[in-house]
């Protein structure tokens, strides 16, 4: 089953998107499994929170993704490269902190709210994007990129149409880990002020309330699968050699 | 541009700029009559003179470094960005110390100049290392006698004003109360895990069918952000708490129980992944010529395949053990103790030292551990070859 | 066409290339022959500036290299190496059409000029064009290296142990398809090889190298036959006699006198002929409606030593 994935990701979608259509009846169907100690319909509406999440998300992924693309680029340039392995350092030392640490550390400095917690999840999601981007140019072929140059192409041009497509296989796969790290993230945003579909599931574990909990974790878990999958479906596209 | 004969090395330069910069211009630490009320913030020149000049002249000659930069230059950079760091932690213990002669309830922060310069040093020690100077254990000599002086400093006292220092007097106990508490949760943890994972990825290996069966619920389980794992197992972790067997364990609702349930799922996928693969790649080949020479399974399960695909499975080992270390943080939401608390007490009452408190160890230990395994690793690879 | 007058590389330490000077006229199939090491692969990649020379003096068509922008130089000049370097995330087609693209010809030219060019290597542009580089066997891929490295129509190419990697029945085949080609298109070509063989098949004129300098230029006759060296003489070794007939088609030395029995087929060389002729135990074998005697083969040789002995 070669679509399966793309499948899965379909009708998960479709799922999720009946969640939030519906939310009372995602509810009530919750309620004949679990006692809730709040009453039905008290809480913030669930598309609102999903959609506070998702801008989270996008806003700090699109930041990350592009500015980790061109840093990535950048460290494997005849200027960047002396900082590579310093910067390398640093990124993976990063990487060693936990998300609730990252966040922990930004906001109080920052400050509360969607502004902090927008820099800490830009800042947890760049790391894997420019590790990914800088190991993918560098595992390009060596006869590849003579080829490129031997038939005079100039720096740019061997970016453009030679390095950066056949790096497209990890590119992708770093921006996969990345924004599935972050999608998970920002539900622990809810702590530092932000909004979020965290704020359910915070508040859920503070008051034991499985309703709560559930409402909030399961379109944050679809979310994640659907994007795991879906760019996974998108990397096997870009796989080019045996 | 001048013209130079021989090669700049522009990180080099670059970094040890900008840390001059920031010993500069930038707010070196914030000092705070006490607790809540705001404080005043100074820059480095402003709190002391002499030694001011010497931190500079030390960013100047890092700078000068750059010129022709060879491994030997490395070296001294390396060991001088230590040296130089540690002198400016004991320069801010000694001007601490003299005005809390007066207000015994101050206390002294850190604030993006230092920060600023703890980033460039890391920046500069770093790039040393990647020149692979033939004496590199040299800097890392330095970086552990560096070390020692400030635990030295430390323990006599010299650092007692800074912010970060009066809140763990003010916590003793209960950061090292917490600290045993995460490193049992996150090293229990990652047993559980092995002992699970283990025999699972070894069966995916024996029986090509079960592979997706377990790999592909083991990934999904990732993609669950842990905030959610944690809050889903709570009820039924808190049902399962009112039998008097698991009452006694101490499995509630709260506590260790959903922290240490969900660290252990969430390390099922790391090392059963790599134990999968790490059986993988030992050749058919090896495993023929062992059963020609009249070894049964089991010698050659002891023999043969564990030994190859140690290095592998011990990899995934180090990888749980850093993702876990990170994700027992959480525990401090649920109440399972742990260095969270800090880190969320500090998040909420926003203070950075609370968080830092919380961040520091785990970074160290995490870091001690990521590296030990590596090295470990590393010394299997080689034997095997 | 190219003429390079005292160049030099050095790296750290190592001198490659210790002040050579050569010239390749237009039309030439000029070959750069020596053991590993001996600095012919850095002579050619000094020729597209790959590596910048230490000292000495390029010219191309008669300009110096520098006058040009770089890759407007190397636009110029066809480079084919061992390993293709062929892009995988293209098409054949589209790995052809790589340099027309960068030069912006029209699309409908592209098209036109990339079917020609695998045709002209034998390959069919229906079956081929929109395969991938990995769906391609070693020979097949090596094909579009020289049909990529010849879209631009450049005077120059360039070639560096291209067919090396290729397995011993493909490359005799490349090797004279390729020898074919280059004279119908009349293309510069300097050719790095460290195989005798191959040299000795598709020379106008050999360069043998060592250790960085040139110990002889010349016709492979030349080189083979008047030695100025005994590393030369040692590099061809004692059956250079024979390797040089390679070099001749029968075809060409054939006489009027039909011999009945199985013709030798129309490319066969000298060396071939010699071969068969010493299986089957006879001096003379039909060709061509004709028939070609071991006395001819022996003619050849005898007229060469004493022209140039």
């Amino acid at each position: 089953m070669k679509r399966g994935r793309l499948y899965a990701a379909l009708l998960l979608s479709v799922l999720l998107l009946l969640l939030l259509l519906f939310p009372k009846e995602f509810e009530g169907f919750l309620g004949r499994y679990f006692l809730s100690k709040f009453p039905e319909g008290s809480r913030t509406p669930l598309s609102q929170l999903f959609i506070e999440h998702m801008e989270m998300v996008v806003i700090s992924s699109a930041l990350a993704i592009s500015s980790g693309i061109f840093l990535g680029i950048f460290l494997t340039t005849k200027v960047g490269a002396p900082f590579k392995d310093s910067l390398l350092k640093l990124v993976s030392l990063g990487q060693t902190f936990p998300s609730a640490a990252l966040l922990a550390l930004v906001v109080p400095v920052v400050g509360y709210g969607l502004k902090g917690a927008l820099i800490a999840l830009y800042l947890y999601a760049l790391m894997p994007i420019v590790y990914n981007v800088v190991v993918g140019i560098e595992e390009v072929p060596e006869s590849v990129v003579e080829a490129a140059k031997g038939m005079g192409m100039s720096e740019a041009e061997i970016y453009r149409k030679v390095k950066i497509p056949l790096a497209m296989n990890a590119i992708l796969g770093g921006i996969r880990t990345s924004t599935v790290i972050n999608i998970s993230a920002a539900t622990l945003a809810a702590a530092a002020g932000a909004g979020g579909l965290g704020v359910l599931v915070v508040n859920g574990v503070r008051t034991f309330d499985m309703i709560l909990i559930l409402m909030g974790s399961i379109p944050v878990t679809l979310l994640a699968v659907i994007v795991e999958l879906s760019l996974e479906e998108l990397q096997k596209r870009t796989i080019y050699t045996q | 541009m001048l013209l130079l004969k021989k090669k700049l090395d522009y990180p080099q330069l670059v970094y040890s700029f900008l840390g001059l910069l920031a010993l500069l211009l930038l707010n070196i630490s914030e000092v705070k009559p006490n607790r809540i009320a705001p404080g005043e913030r100074y820059r480095l020149y402003e709190l002391s003179g002499l030694p001011m000049m010497i931190f500079v002249m030390g960013f100047l000659v890092l700078m000068l470094l750059s010129y022709d930069f060879s491994e030997k230059k490395a070296v001294v950079s390396g060991i001088l960005s230590a040296i130089l760091f540690t002198g400016i932690l004991f320069v801010l213990g000694r001007v601490s110390l003299e005005m809390a002669k007066d207000a015994p309830t101050m206390r002294l922060s850190f604030s993006a100049g230092f920060y600023g310069i703890l980033l460039m040093m890391y920046l500069l020690v770093g790039h040393g290392l990647s020149k692979k100077p033939r004496r590199q254990y040299l800097i890392y000599m330095g970086l552990v006698l560096s070390g020692a002086v400030v635990v030295f400093l430390l323990s006599s006292g010299q650092f007692q004003v800074f912010s970060i220092m009066k809140e763990f007097e003010n916590k003793r106990a209960q950061f090292f109360t917490s600290f045993t508490e995460h490193l049992f949760l996150s090293m229990g943890s990652v047993l559980a895990g092995m002992l699970l994972a283990v025999p699972l990825g070894y069966l995916a290996y024996r029986r090509k069918k079960l592979e997706s069966f377990v790999m592909v619920p083991l990934s999904i389980l990732e993609t669950i952000p842990s905030l959610s794992l944690f809050g889903v197992l709570l009820v039924p972790l808190a049902a399962l708490g009112r039998l008097p067997f698991f009452k006694a364990l101490g499995v509630s609702g709260i506590g260790w129980a959903p922290a240490f349930v969900a660290l252990t799922l969430y390390t099922l996928l790391p090392i059963g992944r790599n134990t999968l693969v790490g059986f993988s790649t030992v050749d058919q080949s090896v495993i023929e010529a062992a059963r020609g020479m009249g070894m049964n399974r089991s010698e050659i399960f002891r023999r043969i395949l564990f030994p190859l695909a140690l290095p592998i499975i011990l990899t995934g080992l180090r990888i749980a053990m850093v993702q876990t270390l990170g994700g027992a943080v959480l525990a401090g939401l649920v109440g399972g103790g742990g260095l969270g608390s800090f880190v969320f007490l500090g998040l909420a009452e926003g203070s950075p030292d609370l968080v830092l408190l919380g961040v520091i160890p785990i970074v160290v230990m995490t870091l001690t551990l990521d590296s030990t395994l590596k090295a470990l690793v590393k010394r299997l690879r080689r034997d095997e070859l | 066409m190219i003429k390079l007058q005292n160049v030099v590389k050095n790296y750290e330490g190592y001198e490659a290339v210790k002040g050579i000077s050569l010239e390749v006229k237009e039309g030439e199939l000029y070959v750069l022959l020596g053991p590993s090491g001996c600095g012919k692969s850095t002579t050619l990649r000094l020729i597209n500036k790959m590596i910048d020379r230490t000292s000495g003096e390029i010219f191309v068509e008669g300009e110096p290299v520098d006058a040009f922008k770089v890759e407007s130089l190397r636009k110029k000049m066809g480079y084919v190496i061992q390993s293709t370097g062929l892009f995988p995330h293209m098409s054949v087609e589209e790995n052809i059409a790589t340099v027309p693209r960068l030069l912006k010809w029209k699309e409908e030219d592209i098209r036109k000029r990339g079917e020609e060019m695998l045709r002209l290597v034998g390959l069919s542009p229906e079956v081929y064009g929109k395969k991938l580089p990995k769906e391609l066997s070693g020979g097949e891929a090596q094909r579009v290296g020289v049909a990529r490295a010849l879209a631009a129509d450049p005077q120059i190419l360039l070639m560096d142990e291209p067919f090396g990697a290729v397995d011993p029945i493909s490359r005799v085949r490349l090797q004279k398809e390729f020898r074919e080609i280059q004279k119908k298109l009349g293309k510069t070509v300097i050719f790095v090889t460290h195989d005798v063989e191959e040299a000795l098949l598709l020379a106008d004129r050999i360069c043998l190298m060592k250790e960085g300098n040139i110990v002889q230029e010349g016709t492979p006759e030349e080189v083979i036959l008047r030695p100025k060296d005994p590393f030369v003489e040692d590099f061809f070794g004692k059956e250079g006699t024979l390797s040089l007939l390679t070099r001749f088609k029968a075809m060409d030395f054939r006489e009027e006198k039909p011999l009945p029995g199985e013709p030798l087929p129309e490319e066969t060389t000298l060396k071939e002929a010699l071969s068969t002729m010493m299986l089957l135990g006879v001096g003379r074998l039909p060709i061509g409606g004709g028939s070609i005697t071991l006395a001819a083969i022996m003619e050849v040789i005898r007229r060469w030593s004493h022209e140039e002995g």
